[in-house]
């Protein structure tokens, strides 16, 4: 073992197969979608030389501002849904009441396990304007007037999709944290205890502090998780009605794949590279000002 | 320190011997199936790939596979390694295989069409034109297969021709509304869409989640019946402007119609499947879709529910009439212009044998229309029966418009078309700029 520390080059050879395939299928179509966002180009023809034309015209594009605000919508609800609700189930789970009932540990964590498709078509049918659970239920109490064309209202339904988001993925932020909780001494618990520090005084001076950088990196998993947000919305609305749903990941796709657009499809993919770094580095800033 | 210089010897060793090792093991492999392959060969049999959405199990497709299948049976020699595709995902799956060069031995094309062209223009596919010596014109007329010649060049055969809209109506509910007969005239079509209404009845269900229905069945028709069928063509030429009076009445006809409630409100959130079951468990008076949709309809339809079928009404003043129909020619395979003597000679006995007249009557027997001159088959279903005398009148089929616009001005009407039947959605006037803008592109 001594022997691979010293020689480095070693390590970079057991190396070299990973960068080449990481550089193979993620670098180098990144970089040449870069490339193709200066082109107009329908797949077929020969690319034009189109210069930062399809920058310009992505930031007239109003489309491409809702859907990426949608993202921003996604990324909220992640954030501030997912992390809190896994985080309160965790420390539920990891109380005594809990303690024994596995039960509850697997029926939170189903969601995340199942498919997407399934999770979609699942909640397709539970917001549907005639038969649907959502509506039935509103009906049955006499709330007629609530029951909605959920998925076909532009301004609710981007929010409705938001709630299946917050329903799928709470489950694996909780078994993130329930992990984190478990390594919590329990010597620090008992001083706590013992100090008078109880209940949301305890957990949100003593147990959140110790698990700070759990947190921190489900932030920044889920801000990612967001922004990649695409099958969910494909499935269910499609990004419709009219737009009113799209996401970056669906806009690039139906500008790429549908309208044939190639080289504005790339324009698009390329900003959002550049705006989720940008989220990424912005959030990693505000948490780091938080930690101290 | 010479104990360290032998340690790194016997590393390297090691790590050498199991490259030896591994890439050994790969090796003798690749020998063994070559001579395998090469014992094969002896059979000569031709496998050819091929990239379809049809699928056995599918109401729409399920015979052309079975065709297939039979085919394959009839000719041991010939394989046919086939992929299939999701109809949805299919025209995604096409453009990106086409402009990667990947096309498969043989490719379905769904339609003809801008698509289809383009690809066919790139110089992918093979021209059949020395083998169209099968099909003589008194068997399959050259005016019905034209969708698949593309400037001079024939690439393929339709296996069915389909229109673009039929209105699939519930006799029993019309009947209790107080209309007996099917109104002629959009005037009085709109007065039934109205008097349903208030009757507290969904006039029309329509599963335009994908966006695609109210494009081929409402907006081609109306266009042909105001405008004829030449207004697409005057504005590519840019005689016309989709900003224009003719195009904008189309809009305005659309929004008025959603105004009044003429659709079930969740219209673009649910697909076709969902829009057929509602009108076929009775919440909807009328379901207008493609003469594709007779299929799901005749299958899952209850014994005692009444089907009636319509034509899409004339309108006063207009242009165009209700002999004429928007609609295309589908379901061809054309060829990879790549293909080898003995992978074309294969595809040409198989093309012979999809587009035969025996395969043509399996096509109608299982409910389609079709561009040959065959006889029908007796024991084909009463319902497709009715439906195909009310379409006897048509004598014309002019172009639907998401088959000819360009693909980037479909993807924006069809947003545009659920803008306009949204409530709180775009106004007709803003989706013919958006349009008008696509298009200048």
């Amino acid at each position: 073992m001594q022997m691979f520390l010293r020689h480095k080059w070693i390590i970079a050879a057991g190396l070299i197969p990973a960068v080449v395939i990481y550089t193979m299928f993620s670098i180098y179509p990144i970089l040449s979608s870069v490339y193709y966002s200066f082109f107009k180009w329908d797949g077929f023809s020969p690319k034009q030389w189109h210069g930062l034309q399809n920058y310009i015209n992505l930031i007239e594009d109003g489309v491409f501002w809702q859907s990426i605000r949608n993202n921003l919508y996604f990324v909220l609800f992640s954030v501030l849904g997912e992390i809190p609700l896994g985080l309160y189930l965790a420390i539920m789970l990891n109380g005594k009441l809990f303690r024994k009932g596995g039960i509850f540990r697997t029926v939170f964590f189903m969601p995340v396990v199942i498919s997407t498709i399934v999770v979609s078509l699942i909640w397709n049918m539970f917001y549907n304007y005639q038969f649907g659970l959502v509506n039935t239920a509103l009906r049955a109490v006499g709330l007629d007037h609530w029951a909605q064309n959920w998925l076909g209202n532009p301004a609710l339904a981007i929010f409705v999709l938001c709630i299946v988001v917050v329903w799928q993925y709470t489950g694996l932020y909780m078994v993130i944290f329930l992990a984190a909780l478990q390594n919590v001494p329990s010597e620090v618990l008992e001083a706590a205890e013992l100090d008078g520090a109880v209940g949301i005084k305890r957990t949100w001076h003593i147990v959140v502090p110790i698990i700070a950088d759990t947190i921190f990196a489900a932030v920044v998993l889920c801000i990612s998780g967001a922004l990649r947000a695409f099958d969910l919305i494909y499935i269910m609305t499609n990004g419709g009605p009219s737009h009113s749903t799209e996401v970056g990941a669906t806009y690039m796709f139906t500008q790429t794949f549908s309208s044939m657009k190639y080289g504005y499809g790339s324009a698009i993919s390329t900003a959002i590279i550049i705006i989720s770094f940008g989220l990424i580095v912005l959030s990693q800033f505000i948490l780091r000002t938080l930690k101290r | 320190m010479k104990m360290k210089w032998a340690k790194t010897f016997w590393v390297y060793l090691l790590v050498t011997a199991m490259i030896g090792v591994l890439s050994a093991c790969g090796q003798p492999e690749n020998t063994d199936t070559a001579s395998s392959n090469a014992g094969n060969t002896e059979q000569k049999q031709v496998v050819l790939s091929f990239m379809t959405t049809w699928s056995e199990s599918d109401p729409f497709t399920g015979v052309y596979y079975k065709n297939a299948m039979a085919f394959e049976k009839a000719n041991p020699d010939i394989k046919l390694d086939i992929e299939t595709i999701p109809y949805n995902d299919y025209g995604v799956k096409l453009n990106t295989t086409a402009a990667a060069g990947n096309l498969t031995d043989l490719i379905l094309m769904i339609g003809g069409g801008s698509m289809f062209e383009q690809i066919a223009r790139s110089g992918a596919l093979m021209p059949i034109d020395d083998m169209m010596g099968h099909w003589k014109e008194d068997f399959l007329p050259s005016s019905k297969i034209k969708e698949f010649n593309v400037d001079g060049k024939q690439y393929g055969i339709p296996g069915e021709v389909s229109y673009a809209t039929v209105i699939y109506y519930n006799k029993k509910i019309l009947k209790d509304a107080g209309y007996s007969e099917f109104p002629k005239t959009y005037d009085a079509f709109k007065a039934m869409v109205k008097d349903l209404k208030a009757k507290n009845i969904t006039p029309i269900a329509y599963g335009n989640k994908t966006g695609s229905v109210l494009l081929a069945s409402l907006l081609s028709p109306l266009n042909e019946r105001i405008s004829g069928s030449s207004l697409y063509a005057q504005i590519k030429s840019g005689e016309q402007k989709f900003t224009g009076p003719e195009f904008m009445t189309a809009l305005k006809d659309i929004k008025e119609l959603s105004d009044m409630g003429a659709f079930n409100v969740d219209l673009n959130s649910i697909d076709n499947v969902q829009a057929t079951n509602l009108f076929l468990s009775g919440n909807s008076a009328m379901y207008i879709d493609g003469s594709w949709g007779a299929k799901q309809i005749s299958k899952d339809k209850a014994a005692d529910l009444e089907v009636g079928f319509a034509i899409f009404p004339q309108i006063e003043g207009g242009k165009g009439s209700m002999s004429t129909m928007p609609g295309g020619t589908n379901q061809g395979v054309v060829l990879n212009a790549k293909l080898d003597d003995a992978k074309k000679a294969a595809a040409e006995k198989f093309l012979q044998f999809m587009y035969s007249e025996e395969s043509y009557q399996n096509i109608i027997r299982d409910g389609n229309m079709v561009p040959a001159n065959v006889e029908a088959p007796a024991d084909i279903d009463p319902l497709f029966k009715e439906m195909t005398g009310v379409f006897a009148d048509v004598k014309e089929v002019t172009p639907v418009y998401d088959i000819v616009m360009p693909a980037t001005v479909v993807t924006a009407t069809k947003n545009g078309l659920q803008g306009l039947t949204t409530p709180g959605g775009s106004t007709p006037e803003a989706v013919a700029e958006e349009l008008q803008k696509e298009l200048g592109q």
